[in-house]
């Protein structure tokens, strides 16, 4: 059984398993999360008084940048008030019924992370997002279903991406997971349609019958009557005399429906221009940002169920650009370290230099690539020696020491287009990088020299 | 040499004198020669003498007119017109008077009248589409856009129509002539005129009765309907008279019952629309009996009253109705003693009467014809009839003839236009019990 064990750094408890050393951190309020703490967590309960706060936490955890912190099952305690509305972004409900339950979930997603090389850091915030998400599907054996969900712009909401992307940004989590499903990382199944604004996508919309000439909604409806002795016909109101009904033109009385007249249709007049008319013009308010839509205007959107497919769980495993990888490896000339050494040293020995040679290197800062995982970084090499190598020549050499270290030679080239070709590689890694990890200040250096006999500048 | 050429039937008549001639075709001298040509004829003749203050006091109205540009409200009631809609308001778009809304109720209709005509107003080709699910007869759709109408006049067409271009000005510039004037009926042509024999001879057919005749009968103060096709009304005459009443034959009906408020109707020959007639015989006889039985129904009972001295006895209101049903009904009946008196007198000369007769009548369909050329604005087209004019004796003088006796002896004896189905059968039977 869970038994609480007071936490010893903090006022939260944790709980523990008592033949396995299963480590569930509660927590009681949103100020007690200590997200470096959750290094040694198995699990988290939630215990807060409101879904509220439960909801802050929940994202708050599954927006951490360190995956492994990200991904951590959540349980949320069943005195938590409402939280009818936020339990599916929660591996499950806490109570004493539900103990076995949970701890067999505990372990089942616990083993399947462990498989996973969740340390991959990706190259940009969405496709991080969609690796997480994947993760998240493929640890927790879950497809994305979506949820009713009033907050929502979208009027749905989804498990692990919800709890990360905020509510007026729904659109994202579609936008994200339609991704996956056209990049085959996942199938969809179409659930619900909802219409939405055109100005801001919002899905909140109250569709009420308009004047067609005016827009105004203040409308009376009144049914017509037509009598067929005379073949008078007019709304109701005309007819309406106390109790009775009698014909305006003819003075008779009205008495019987299907005999004296009948109701052929009905007629909408518009109380702010008066106008008359049958067809109403059906409009939706959008209650977001108040725009007066036509029908014919609102955006449609799919709202689906997403399943991993086999490659989604590759992909959820071993990373996002793991078929990258083989197929950007072609085709790239690099030499080894000493190769490139010995064309240099010929190229010293030469008493007399006719030719312009130049000697480059380029240097990767050492703490960008500790952001990535050995397999990313091998990935970067070869893209950064892509860049490099675009703008070398068929008898240049190029070389990587290793993943921050580039050396190439380039021979017959004036001072300028030599210095022209060194920053324009500088600027394409630095955009590589700062375009998979965000702003960085010196990304690459790049020095290049004349290669002269005597002088080493490398 | 004239007795060589003349055929000797007619030669006959010269023989025997014009005493006997006159004894002879009585029926004809009296009433169609009479009425038909002398009468055309000197109207034409008045009409050419004032021809000048004509045309001035119509560019005098027609210049309050467009200083006024009043609303004008076209409204068009039918049931399964919607194949119609499009071009008509293509035609309409063409109208040198523009401040007009457009009022289309659908009676009923069961074809996609109701999808086309939505559509329509969507896209503002349409002011208003008024759809009325359960069919209530013609004079009920004219009501409802009534109802709604919000112009200083009303001009009331037929979805199949269309118009000259300056027609919506034409037929509502004659209520600046005289605030008395209370309807205003358009002139109606034959735009299929060259389908089929039967819209020849219908095309003659409403050049005589409409575009001449009706110019006649205005002229005398005595015209008397304003055809549905194509009219204009002031609305608020309309409300005084409760609009429509059950037709068939309300065009009709509801003049008369302008006229019995005290207005004036005045007909406008040059405010032109088109209408299909029917190409077959068939179709026709069909129209012509529910017209005909309408005489009886409405002209000698619904509205017999004008016959007879009472407060608001008007002596043009009598002639109109007289002339007309005198026309139809007492000439059909005098057809028949004339045919008697013939037969049993003159056994021995028909040889000469029937060729005579026939060649009479020929010849004043020429003189005739000859009239609606000096009115017509189509004379070149018009030309093209004149070939059909020998068969016009056997339409009008046979053919018509026995469709009109037959409807009014149905309608005399029986009643029977409430059996009518273009009224739905509920209106019937309302009408019927009431004596409407
Ligand atoms: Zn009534
Ligand atoms: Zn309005
Ligand atoms: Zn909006």
């Amino acid at each position: 059984m869970f038994e609480l064990i007071q936490h010893p750094n903090s006022s939260s408890k944790t709980l523990s398993f008592d033949n396995e050393s299963l480590n569930v951190v509660v927590i009681n309020r949103v100020g007690e999360l200590d997200v470096d703490s959750l290094q040694n967590a198995d699990a988290l309960l939630i215990q807060t008084t409101t879904s509220h706060d439960a909801n802050e936490l929940i994202r708050s955890i599954r927006s951490n940048r360190n995956r492994l912190k990200a991904l951590i099952p959540v349980f949320i305690s069943s005195t938590v008030s409402n939280l009818q509305s936020i339990r599916y972004q929660f591996d499950g409900v806490f109570s004493d019924d539900t103990k076995e339950i949970l701890l067999q979930r505990l372990k089942a997603i616990k083993s399947r992370l462990a498989e996973m090389n969740y340390e991959i850091h990706q190259l940009d915030y969405h496709q991080s997002l969609l690796q997480s998400a994947l993760q998240f599907a493929y640890s927790r054996e879950q497809v994305f279903e979506p949820v009713r969900n009033r907050f929502s712009k979208i009027g749905f909401s989804y498990p692990f991406l919800g709890a990360i992307l905020k509510e007026e940004e729904a659109n994202r989590v579609l936008e994200i997971l339609n991704i996956s499903c056209t990049e085959g990382y996942t199938t969809k199944k179409a659930i619900e349609k909802t219409h939405t604004c055109k100005k801001c996508s919002g899905g909140y919309l109250n569709y009420r019958e308009c004047c067609p000439k005016c827009g105004s909604s203040d409308l009376k409806t009144e049914d017509l009557i037509h009598h067929f002795l005379c073949a008078h016909i007019a709304p109701e109101q005309d007819y309406k005399k106390e109790d009775t009904l009698e014909c305006p033109k003819c003075d008779k009385e009205l008495r019987h429906i299907g005999i004296d007249y009948d109701k052929p249709s009905s007629m909408h007049t518009c109380n702010d221009c008066s106008h008359s008319f049958q067809q109403a013009e059906v409009k939706a308010l959008c209650i977001d940002c108040g725009h007066d839509n036509e029908l014919s205007q609102l955006g449609s959107l799919e709202i689906g169920a997403y399943e991993l497919t086999p490659h989604g769980e590759q992909i959820a495993k071993f990373g996002l650009h793991i078929q990258k990888t083989e197929t950007t490896s072609k085709e790239i000339h690099t030499v080894s370290v000493q190769i490139l050494e010995l064309f240099k040293k010929q190229e010293l020995s030469r008493e007399q230099l006719e030719k312009q040679c130049w000697e480059g290197s380029v240097r990767i800062h050492p703490e960008i690539m500790s952001h990535f995982h050995i397999e990313q970084q091998e990935i970067i090499q070869k893209e950064i020696c892509t860049i490099i190598s675009k703008y070398l020549g068929k008898a240049d050499v190029l070389s990587s020491p290793n993943t921050t270290w580039y050396r190439f030679l380039v021979y017959d080239k004036s001072p300028e287009n030599i210095e022209k070709t060194g920053s324009i590689i500088q600027n394409n890694i630095s955009k590589l990088i700062t375009d998979g990890i965000g702003e960085y200040e010196h990304p690459a250096e790049v020095l290049i020299t004349k290669l002269d006999n005597g002088v080493d500048h490398v | 040499m004239f007795e060589q050429l003349a055929p000797e039937y007619v030669e006959y008549w010269f023989v025997v004198g014009f005493n006997k001639f006159l004894r002879v075709f009585w029926y004809f001298c009296l009433f169609e020669f009479t009425r038909y040509i002398i009468i055309d004829y000197i109207i034409v003749f008045f009409k050419w003498l004032t021809r000048k203050s004509d045309d001035e006091q119509f560019e005098q109205a027609r210049r309050a007119f467009f200083l006024e540009n009043p609303l004008v409200s076209i409204i068009i009631p039918g049931k399964n017109e919607g194949a119609h809609l499009f071009k008509l308001t293509k035609s309409l778009a063409e109208q040198t008077y523009q401040n007009f809304e457009l009022i289309i109720v659908d009676d009923g209709s069961d074809d996609e009248t109701p999808i086309i005509g939505k559509n329509l107003e969507r896209l503002g080709l349409i002011d208003m589409f008024i759809r009325n699910e359960i069919r209530g007869g013609k004079a009920s759709a004219a009501n409802l856009a009534l109802r709604y109408a919000k112009g200083k006049y009303i001009v009331h067409l037929d979805a199949d129509c269309s118009f000259d271009r300056d027609a919506i000005e034409r037929v509502v510039i004659p209520f600046y002539y005289d605030e008395k004037i209370g309807a205003v009926g358009g002139n109606v042509k034959v735009r299929n005129y060259n389908d089929s024999l039967c819209t020849s001879l219908q095309a003659i057919e409403y050049l005589k009765t409409v575009s001449v005749g009706r110019i006649i009968t205005s002229y005398l103060g005595i015209y008397k309907i304003v055809s549905g096709a194509f009219g204009a009304f002031k609305p608020e005459i309309l409300d005084r008279i409760g609009g429509w009443d059950i037709g068939p034959g309300l065009d009709g009906d509801i003049t008369v019952k302008i006229r019995k408020c005290g207005y004036k109707i005045h007909f406008e020959p040059k405010a032109i629309c088109l209408t299909n007639a029917p190409s077959k015989f068939k179709v026709l006889t069909k129209q012509r009996l529910r017209w005909d039985k309408s005489i009886i129904r409405f002209r000698v009972r619904k509205h017999r009253d004008v016959y007879f001295p009472h407060a608001n006895f008007n002596w043009s209101n009598f002639f109109a109705l007289f002339e007309n049903v005198f026309y139809n009904v007492i000439l059909d009946l005098m057809w028949i003693l004339y045919m008697i008196d013939i037969l049993f007198n003159y056994t021995s000369s028909l040889q000469y009467i029937i060729p005579m007769n026939f060649t009479l009548y020929v010849v004043m369909s020429y003189v005739q014809m000859g009239s609606i050329l000096l009115f017509t604005e189509r004379r070149k087209e018009e030309m093209k009839l004149i070939k059909f004019i020998p068969l016009m004796t056997i339409y009008t003088g046979i053919y018509l003839r026995l469709v009109r006796t037959t409807a009014y002896y149905k309608e005399f004896f029986f009643k029977h236009s409430y059996e009518d189905v273009w009224n739905p059968s509920k209106s019937s039977t309302m009408a019927k019990r009431y004596g409407l």
